[in-house]
C-alpha cells in the first residue's frame, strides 16, 4: 500500500482537478486556514435489519449522564461521538400496501408509503418499491455534485434484487439503487483510476465524453416518436448517462489521508464471510470518503428479512428466522442480542475508521454524520414503534453528540422528523420529507 | 396514536383463516375450463381478487380465504370474442444479461459472457425478463460503459475480420462510411436513419482526430453498443390507417421479436435478409422463420434459460450444505446434479417426448461415474454423462433428481414444506398465502428417535397452521425417501418411511405413494398445463398477461393441448398470438 502524494492525485485522478488552483485543493485538508472553505460534510448510512431486542437496547440513565445497555456496549469508546434515540416511531410504516417488513424498509429513509406492485410479503396487500426519494439520496443530490460519485451504494450479502425487502437507496419513487455487494467490483469502480498513468487517464476520460456526448444525441431521434411509457424509459436511461459523464469528468480532491486501497479478494457470496465482506466494505468506503471521491455512502448488512446465518456466533438458523420467535424463546432472544452486539461493533468499527481520518483540527468523524437504521423494531411483533435509531459523527458541529434522547410516546414522534433534521444537519433546508402527513418538522432536541 | 394491531392484518386471507376458524380452505383458483376465466380473476375467496395490472401477478388473490386463484385462461375460449385482434401491452424491453451476452457473441463473436458481472435482474413472476423491471441504475450505465470498451476494444484486435474494407486502399473515409451502415444495421437491428447514421459518423470523426482510424471505429463500437437502439428493443409499429388502434410490427421489429422470442439474441442474416425484404409481415412468412429458428441449437439454449429460472436449476450450484449430515455432498456433486438436470430436461424437451408430462414422470436420466456413485447407481463409467433407466420403484423425472431435492431442504434436513410449496406454486401455479406474521417460524427439533412425519405432526395438529399447511405438508411428506441432498432413503432414524399422501384442492385431488405416484398425478393435471402454458407466456412476451390477452392465451393453451402438452409446440403457439403478431398503435407521448 502506498500514500500517494497529491501531486499524482491531482494529476492523476481527476482530468479538470488538474486546472484547479492547488491551494483550493490544499485547503480541504484545512492547512490554508485563511482561505479554507469549510471541510466537507459527509453521510453514511448503515442499515441492519430485522430489528433489534429493545430491553438489550435501550440505555439507561438521562440525557447527558446514561449507560450503554448490553447491545449497545460497543460503542462505549465513542460514547462521546453518538447520540441514542428512543421513541421515535416510524409511523408511515404502519401504512398503507405491503407486509411489516416492506413497510419498514420502504418507509425508512423515505417516509411514504410504498408503491402498488406485485410482491406479496408476510401479510397485508402485495406492494412494489418505495413511493419516494430516500434521506442519503436528497442529501446526495445537494453535495454530491462536485465528487466523482454522487453516491455510493455498499451491500453484504444483500441478496437478490427485485423487491422492496432489498434496497435502502432510492434515487426516486420506484427507482432503486441497488447495493455492490462485491467488494472487488467496488474497488475497481471507485478506485481503480486513483494514480496510474496520467496521459492515458486524460485521453480515455476525453474518449469517454465524446461516447456518451454522442448517446445523448440520441435522445433527440428517438424519445419524441414514443409512446409515455417507453418515453419515460428512455428519459431514465438518457438521465444516467448524462450523471455518468458527469461523474466521470468530476473533480476528484483529496486529504491527506487519501490511501489507494489494496484490492480485495473475498468470495462475496459465501455465508460465513459475511463480517470479512462487511470490514473490506466499510474499508472501501471510509477510503473514498477519505479521498473526496464521494460524500454520500450507504452500507446495507443482509437485507429487510435477512437471513444470514450468524454462525461465528454459534447461529444454526438465519437471522430472520430467529426474529420471528416468540420472547418466551429465551435462547433465541439471546441469540438475537448477540447478532445485534455484534452489528454494534461493526459500526464501532466504522466510528473508529472514520476518527483514523485526520481533517483539520479533528478528523472525518466530526464532519459526518452516520445514521444506523433498521426497518423494524423488534422482529418478532414486526413493530415499528421506538425504532433503534444510533447517530454519530458530529456533521461539521451540527448534530451534539454524547447523548442519549428519549422521546414521548404521545403525542407520537414520527420518524420523518428525524429525516428532515438528517437534511437540516446536512445542510439542506427542508421542512418535510415523504408524505408530510407523517411529519411535523425536525426532531426536538436533536441538532 | 394508537398502536392497533394493524389494519391489513385483519382484512384478505387472515380473515378466513383466524377470524373465522378456516384456515386457507376457500377453492384454489379459477377452474381450468377457460369459461369466463379471466387471467387474474381468482374465484377463490370472498376478498379482493388479484387483479392483473399492466404488470401485475395474474390472480395473487389476497383476498378471502384460500389460495389465491392461479387464474388462467384454459381450453378454447367459449365466451370470449376474438375476432378483432387484441395484443395487450407491448413495452421497450432492454435486454437482460442473457441477452445481452448472446446478443454481443451474434453481433462481434464474443464469447465472454461480460454480462455476467452486471447486476441481477429483479425477479418479476418467477422470471429475469421483465419489461417493467428492467430499470436502469448508474451502477448499470457504468458497467455498459465498460463492457462496451472491453468488446470494442476486443472485437479490433482483430480490424480485418470486422471491417471489411480497406482504409488505406479504399480511403478512410469511405472504409468507415461502409463499415458504420453495415455494422449500425446489425447493432440496431435496422437500416440506420440519417440521424443515427450522423451521430456514429461524429463518433469516429472524434476518435480518429483525437488518435487514429481504429480510434475512430473503436469510437463507433463504443457509442453503438451504449445507444438504446442497442440496449432496448423499441418498437414503433407500421403506420396505423386512421382509427386503427392496433398495427402489425414492420418486418426490422417482427425479425427482432422472432429472434428474442426463439433464441432470446439479435436476429441472424436470414432473419435481417427477409426484413429487409419487407418479407416478415405475413404470417405463413413468419411461421416459416420460425420452423427454421426453432432447429438452431440457440432455441435450446432459450428453453434451458426458462428451465434454469422455473426450476431453480441457477441455485444448484450455491447450495451450501452442513458437512456434518451431508459429508458426501460437495461441491463438484451440486455441479454435476445441476448438469444432470439440464440434460435430462433438453433430452426430454427436444429428443425425447417432449411433453410437461414425460419431465415429470420420465424413466430415465443423466449421470457420470461419479454422480451415479453418490447416488448408489451401478454399473456408470466414466467422466461423461451417459443416460441412465431409473429404478422406477425409487425415482422418475425431475422431481426426484437430486438438485431439485437439495435445493428445496434445509443445509441440515429436508424440507417438506419447501417441497410441497413448490409443486403448489411452480407446477399447480397456486398463490398460497404467506404464513402469519406474528408465528415462530422454525423447524422442529431435529430428532435422533423421531420421524420427519412426526415432527412436522404440529402443523396439522394446530389450526392456525393446519388450513395452509394441509395444502403442502401432504405432497411434501411424500418426498421424505429424499434426504435434504438427494440421496434415496428408505428409513429415517429406524423407521421405515411412510410417504403416503394426498393432494386437496386441485383438478387431481386423491391419495398417492410417493414422488413417483405425485409425478403420475401431477402428469394428468390441466392445472400444470395450463401453469406451464401462463408461465412460458409471461417469458416469452416478458410481461404478466393482462385481460386483453384472455384470446391468446386461450389459444395457447388449446395448441398447447392439440400438441400432446408439447413444450417446443407451446413456444410455437407463443409466435403465432396477437401478443406475438400485432402491437398496440400508441402515438408519441400517448398512454397504453
Amino acid at each position: 500500500m502506498k500514500v500517494l502524494d497529491r501531486r499524482t492525485l491531482l494529476r492523476g485522478a481527476g482530468g479538470i482537478a488538474i486546472g484547479l488552483p492547488f491551494l483550493e485543493i490544499m485547503s480541504r485538508s484545512g492547512t490554508a486556514a485563511a482561505q479554507t472553505p469549510p471541510l466537507p460534510k459527509r453521510l453514511v448510512v448503515f442499515f441492519s435489519p430485522d430489528g433489534s431486542i429493545r430491553e438489550n437496547w435501550t440505555p439507561t440513565g438521562t440525557e447527558t449522564n446514561f449507560q450503554l445497555s448490553r447491545i449497545l456496549a460497543p460503542l462505549e469508546a465513542h460514547k462521546q461521538n453518538i447520540v441514542v434515540i428512543d421513541g421515535v416511531d416510524n409511523v408511515c410504516a404502519t401504512k398503507g400496501l405491503g407486509d411489516d417488513h416492506m413497510r419498514g424498509m420502504g418507509a425508512m429513509l423515505t417516509g411514504i408509503e410504498l408503491l402498488p406492485g406485485t410482491t406479496q410479503g408476510g401479510a397485508g396487500d402485495p406492494a412494489g418499491l418505495a413511493g419516494g426519494i430516500s434521506v442519503d439520496q436528497k442529501v446526495a443530490n445537494v453535495i454530491g455534485k462536485s465528487t466523482k460519485f454522487k453516491s455510493l451504494e455498499l451491500g453484504v450479502l444483500t441478496g437478490g434484487g427485485g423487491t422492496v425487502w432489498a434496497y435502502t437507496s432510492y434515487a426516486d419513487a420506484n427507482v432503486p439503487l441497488p447495493a455492490d455487494n462485491n467488494p472487488a467490483s467496488v474497488f475497481n469502480r471507485v478506485f481503480s483510476q486513483l494514480g496510474g498513468d496520467q496521459t492515458a487517464l486524460q485521453k480515455l476520460r476525453a474518449r469517454r465524453k465524446t461516447v456518451l456526448d454522442t448517446v445523448m444525441d440520441g435522445y433527440g431521434s428517438l424519445a419524441p416518436q414514443l409512446g409515455a411509457v417507453d418515453k419515460a424509459r428512455m428519459e431514465a436511461h438518457f438521465a444516467e448517462i448524462r450523471d455518468l459523464e458527469t461523474r466521470l469528468t468530476a473533480s476528484v480532491g483529496a486529504g491527506d489521508s487519501c490511501v489507494k486501497p489494496v484490492a480485495p479478494t473475498i468470495d462475496y457470496k459465501a455465508n460465513d464471510n459475511f463480517p470479512v465482506i462487511g470490514k473490506a466494505q466499510m474499508d472501501l468506503m471510509v477510503m473514498a470518503l477519505a479521498c473526496d471521491l464521494t460524500r454520500v455512502a450507504t452500507i446495507q448488512w443482509e437485507r429487510s428479512v435477512g437471513d444470514v446465518r450468524f454462525s461465528w456466533l454459534g447461529a444454526d438458523r438465519g437471522h430472520h428466522a430467529y426474529s420471528h420467535d416468540a420472547d418466551s424463546a429465551l435462547d433465541t432472544v439471546e441469540m438475537l442480542t448477540k447478532i445485534n452486539i455484534w452489528y454494534s461493533e461493526q459500526f464501532a468499527y466504522l466510528l473508529t475508521k472514520l476518527a483514523s481520518i485526520k481533517e483539520g483540527a479533528g478528523t472525518m468523524l466530526d464532519n459526518t454524520l452516520v445514521v444506523w437504521c433498521n426497518e423494524l423494531s423488534r422482529g418478532n411483533s414486526h413493530s415499528h414503534p421506538d425504532m433503534p435509531f444510533v447517530l454519530a459523527g458530529r456533521a461539521g458541529g451540527a448534530l451534539r453528540t454524547g447523548r442519549f434522547l428519549t422521546y414521548p410516546k404521545s403525542p407520537t414522534v414520527p420518524h420523518n422528523n428525524l429525516l428532515v433534521s438528517v437534511m437540516n444537519a446536512m445542510g439542506l433546508p427542508d421542512q418535510t420529507i415523504g408524505n408530510p402527513a407523517y411529519c411535523t418538522g425536525p426532531l426536538a432536541n436533536l441538532l | 396514536m394508537s398502536r392497533s394491531f394493524s389494519s391489513h392484518w385483519t382484512k384478505g386471507w387472515l380473515l378466513g383463516s383466524i377470524v373465522a376458524g378456516v384456515s386457507c380452505t376457500g377453492v384454489i383458483g379459477a377452474p381450468d375450463n377457460g369459461v369466463n376465466s379471466r387471467p387474474g380473476g381468482g374465484t377463490a375467496g370472498s376478498g379482493t381478487a388479484g387483479g392483473a395490472g399492466a404488470d401485475g401477478v395474474g390472480g395473487a388473490g389476497v383476498g378471502g380465504a384460500g389460495v389465491g386463484g392461479a387464474g388462467g385462461a384454459g381450453g378454447a375460449g367459449a365466451g370470449l370474442n376474438c375476432t378483432a385482434p387484441s395484443p395487450g401491452p407491448s413495452y421497450a424491453r432492454r435486454l437482460n444479461r442473457f441477452e445481452y451476452n448472446n446478443t454481443v457473441r451474434d453481433l462481434l463473436g464474443d464469447q465472454t459472457a461480460p454480462a455476467n458481472d452486471f447486476p441481477s435482474e429483479e425477479r418479476r413472476n418467477g422470471f429475469d425478463n421483465n419489461a417493467t423491471a428492467l430499470q436502469i441504475s448508474p451502477t448499470l450505465a457504468e458497467q455498459y460503459m465498460n463492457a462496451a470498451e472491453r468488446l470494442a476494444a476486443a472485437a479490433l484486435a482483430n480490424m480485418p475480420s470486422l471491417v471489411p474494407c480497406d482504409p488505406i486502399k479504399d480511403g478512410e473515409d469511405a472504409c468507415a462510411k461502409s463499415f458504420i451502415a453495415a455494422f449500425g444495421a446489425k447493432a440496431f437491428r435496422h437500416p440506420l436513419s440519417v440521424a443515427e447514421n450522423a451521430r456514429l459518423w461524429t463518433a469516429f470523426d472524434a476518435g480518429r482526430k483525437l488518435t487514429d482510424f481504429k480510434t475512430g471505429l473503436q469510437l463507433v463500437l463504443e457509442t453503438a453498443l451504449q445507444s438504446p437502439e442497442f440496449l432496448y428493443r423499441v418498437e414503433f409499429g407500421t403506420a396505423p390507417q386512421v382509427g386503427q388502434t392496433v398495427v402489425k410490427p414492420t418486418s426490422f421489429e417482427m425479425a427482432s421479436r422472432l429472434s428474442y422470442l426463439l433464441w432470446q439474441s439479435m436476429p441472424d442474416d436470414a432473419l435481417r435478409a427477409a426484413a429487409q425484404q419487407d418479407k416478415l409481415v405475413g404470417n405463413d412468412d413468419i411461421f416459416a422463420q420460425v420452423d427454421r429458428m426453432l432447429k438452431d441449437p440457440k432455441a435450446r439454449a432459450v428453453v434451458a434459460h426458462f428451465n434454469e429460472l422455473w426450476f431453480h436449476l441457477d441455485q444448484y450450484d450455491v447450495l451450501e450444505k452442513d458437512v456434518s449430515v451431508f459429508p458426501a455432498f460437495t461441491a463438484d456433486i451440486a455441479g454435476l446434479m445441476a448438469e444432470e438436470s439440464y440434460r435430462f430436461l433438453d433430452h426430454v424437451i427436444w429428443d425425447g417426448a417432449g411433453d410437461i408430462g414425460s419431465i415429470l414422470t420420465a424413466p430415465y436420466t443423466f449421470m457420470n461415474a461419479k454422480l451415479a456413485s453418490y447416488y448408489g447407481v451401478p454399473g456408470v463409467v466414466g467422466d461423461s454423462f451417459v443416460r441412465v433407466n431409473l429404478d422406477p420403484t425409487q425415482r422418475s423425472g425431475l422431481l426426484t433428481q437430486g438438485g431439485l431435492l437439495s435445493v428445496l431442504a434445509k443445509s441440515n434436513q429436508t424440507a417438506p414444506v419447501h417441497r410441497g410449496k413448490f409443486v403448489r406454486e411452480q407446477l399447480l401455479c397456486d398463490e398460497l398465502p404467506p404464513p402469519p406474521p406474528d408465528i415462530i417460524i422454525k423447524p422442529p427439533e431435529l430428532s435422533s428417535t423421531l420421524s420427519t412425519r412426526e415432527r412436522f405432526a404440529q402443523h396439522s395438529a394446530s389450526a392456525a397452521c393446519s388450513g395452509c399447511h394441509q395444502l403442502m405438508d401432504p405432497i411434501g411428506l411424500t418426498f421424505e425417501n429424499y434426504d435434504g441432498a438427494g440421496k434415496y432413503r428408505t428409513t429415517e432414524n429406524n423407521k421405515a418411511i411412510d410417504v403416503s399422501g394426498e393432494i386437496t384442492q386441485s383438478d387431481v385431488t386423491g391419495t398417492f405413494q410417493g414422488v413417483t405416484g405425485l409425478a403420475q398425478k401431477l402428469s394428468t393435471s390441466q392445472k400444470v398445463k395450463s401453469c406451464m402454458a401462463r408461465s412460458w407466456f409471461r417469458y416469452a412476451y416478458g410481461r404478466a398477461e393482462t385481460d386483453a390477452d384472455a384470446c391468446a392465451l386461450a389459444e395457447v393453451n388449446q395448441k398447447f393441448k392439440e400438441s400432446g402438452y408439447k413444450i417446443t409446440s407451446l413456444i410455437v403457439a407463443l409466435a403465432k398470438t396477437d401478443a406475438f403478431l400485432y402491437r398496440p398503435y400508441i402515438p408519441a407521448g400517448g398512454a397504453q
